[in-house]
């Protein structure tokens, strides 16, 4: 898909901006605090509805004003172009139109244009605590899955209400029959929780191996990725959904007495981390700067993969501060990558400098400063 | 707010606003509407709150409410008595007899397990149900909480912690949970599709 023309109010530093994006890669390039990062926001938040920077959507209101609004009109190959319009507002909730159809659901727009961002939030994907990585995975495959989506709200009910019992039981308030009823909360917590499992299992499986191929090219064939994940308990890697489920059963009656005696539930999904060794060694805890980004680089080249197999065309990208800490060497082999995905890029960058002349060449680049953006050269 | 009425109306505005759904704007609507109707009939809504609460009390076989000792549908000859359906609240009793269909007894449960809210088997009306299943009558049971987690909990804990160990010959069923009859696949909710592909059956 492509972005042909996009339309920023009142958006973060922006007052007004019109940009007719090229069809391949487009640069934006500028000091510190121009306003590249929130240019590559407005793209992820017209796809998605949301930013992962900002915690709340006032946020995104140009200070001093109470509404903004952002409109892309973006082609498709596999499905009918998209006027996507977004209005946020201080007082009222947010809109959406659709090719001029108004919707204030946000779930319903969501899918009708699809981005694919790397931003410094994502290095955590790779160096930060577990629960990082368990986010990530909950993200991606709920895009995909509406089954996912259905049992981590419904895991999510049932952990909180089994923890809740367990704790009454630790305190001796659970009542005379309180006690009897762990095991039906049990039953839940395996079915649910194998289902997500289940979702994990396979999407990791799959992610990768797409992640594996990207690093081993971005680094020079220097680097071996391997992506495993690293369920509370070990699961076969080819059982189905009702293997999980047993499984989970057995375990849970093992840690019967010590999860009384703490008042919590020790084990399921809220426990899963996913390990990612490069030549052998845990890059979270070994990893160099470079290897690290280059991880997580690898992984949303992975995540581009799968979008563009799912909905048969490429998705956005959208690339912030991508290249820092990368060598020339992996910068190069980045962008051979950029140019065979196949989708339209926006990346970000201080400077140039250090790019190839012929990426230079074919690529659209534009200089952001204090959210003005205009074409190079002008 | 409150500055803003002269105290009695304040008053009334503020007991709209405790109840369930009704917001500042809603109970001010209200308060407005009592002054403006006449005065009999604000009197007769007055007489009436009144009234359910002195009159109405829980039915004491099923639970459900009732102004007399048992209700209308627990003395109801032509009910059949060896079919009863559980359900959380009076108010699902109400929603299942407004569909004319079901011809046996009911079970108020006046509640649903959950923990977080205090809620645990003790707290509902299971003692109850144990006496009345006892008594051989019943030859099945139609679980009809809602597909909340909480829902399900329940009536799994009441299938096998209940019912079973207590008369294994009672026939237990949960009701389907799925697409809604007439209802366009294509704006079905994504969890209501799932639960109506699970409870699929075979078409004979
Ligand atoms: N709601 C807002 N209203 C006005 N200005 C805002 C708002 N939100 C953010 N800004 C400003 O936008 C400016 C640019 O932010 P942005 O993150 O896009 O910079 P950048 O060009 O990506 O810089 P860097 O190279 O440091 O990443 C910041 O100075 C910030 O103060
Ligand atoms: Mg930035
Ligand atoms: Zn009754």
């Amino acid at each position: 898909m492509q972005v042909v023309s996009l339309d920023l109010t009142n958006f973060r530093n922006y007052q007004t901006l019109h940009l007719d994006p090229g069809p391949g890669l487009n640069v934006f390039v500028g000091e510190n605090a121009q306003g590249k990062s929130n240019l590559l926001e407005s793209l992820y938040i017209l796809a998605t509805t949301k930013s992962t920077r900002a915690s709340r959507d006032a946020e995104l209101i140009r200070q001093g004003t109470g509404l903004c609004r952002l409109q892309a009109q973006v082609n498709r190959t596999t499905d009918l172009d998209v006027k996507m319009e977004l209005a946020i507002s201080l007082v009222e909730k947010k809109q959406a139109r659709v090719n001029g159809v108004k919707h204030t659901r946000m779930s319903e727009v969501i899918g009708k244009v699809n981005a694919v961002l790397f931003d410094l939030g994502d290095l955590e994907i790779v160096r930060g605590e577990p629960s990082n990585r368990r986010r990530f995975l909950d993200l991606e495959i709920s895009q995909t899955s509406p089954r996912y989506v259905h049992a981590l709200a419904a895991y999510r009910k049932t952990l909180e209400q089994r923890n809740h019992l367990l704790r009454d039981i630790r305190d001796r308030r659970a009542g005379p029959h309180g006690g009897e009823t762990v095991g039906v909360w049990d039953v839940q917590l395996a079915t649910h929780g194998a289902a997500l499992m289940d979702g994990r299992r396979a999407f990791i499986d799959r992610l990768g191996q797409l992640a594996s191929e990207t690093h081993k090219a971005i680094s020079d064939c220097r680097d071996e990725l391997v992506i495993t994940y690293q369920p509370s308990f070990a699961i076969d890697a080819i059982g189905d959904v009702e293997e999980i489920k047993r499984e989970f059963l057995t375990r849970i009656d093992q840690v019967h007495h010590e999860e009384r005696a703490r008042g919590t539930t020790l084990i399921g999904p809220q426990r899963d981390d996913v390990q990612m060794l490069v030549n052998g060694a845990d890059s979270r805890l070994f990893g160099s700067q470079g290897q690290q980004r280059t991880i997580a680089v690898a992984l949303k080249f992975a995540e581009r993969q799968l979008i563009e197999e799912l909905i048969g065309e490429p998705p956005l990208l959208l690339l912030d501060d991508v290249l820092s800490d990368l060598d020339d060497l992996r910068r190069g082999h980045l962008f051979e990558f950029i140019g065979k995905a196949g989708s339209q890029t926006f990346l970000s960058c201080v400077s140039v400098r250090s790019f190839p002349p012929d990426i230079l060449e074919r690529a659209s680049v534009w200089r952001v400063s204090k959210g003005l953006v205009t074409r190079q050269p002008e | 707010m409150s500055t803003h009425y002269a105290k009695p109306l304040a008053r009334l505005v503020g007991e709209f606003e405790k109840l369930p759904g009704i917001g500042p704007k809603s109970a001010q609507r209200l308060a407005f509407h009592v002054l403006r109707i006449p005065e009999d009939e604000a009197h007769a809504l007055a007489a009436a709150i009144v009234d359910v609460r002195t009159t109405i009390k829980y039915c004491r076989v099923c639970g459900n409410f009732t102004d007399q000792d048992t209700c209308f549908i627990c003395t109801d000859p032509r009910r059949d008595q060896s079919l009863m359906c559980i359900v959380a609240e009076a108010r699902d009793l109400i929603a299942m007899e407004k569909t004319n269909e079901f011809r046996g007894v009911y079970h108020v449960l006046q509640g649903v397990i959950s923990p977080m809210e205090g809620v645990g088997p003790d707290r509902l009306r299971i003692a109850e149900l144990q006496d009345r299943l006892s008594g051989g009558i019943v030859r099945e049971v139609i679980l009809a909480t809602n597909p909340t987690v909480e829902g399900d909990t329940t009536a799994m804990y009441l299938a096998r912690n209940i019912i079973k160990p207590l008369d294994p010959s009672i026939k237990i069923t949960r009701i389907a949970h799925g697409m809604p009859a007439g209802g366009d696949l294509d704006y079905a909710d994504q969890a209501t599709l799932i639960s109506a592909l699970e409870w699929r059956r075979e078409l004979t």
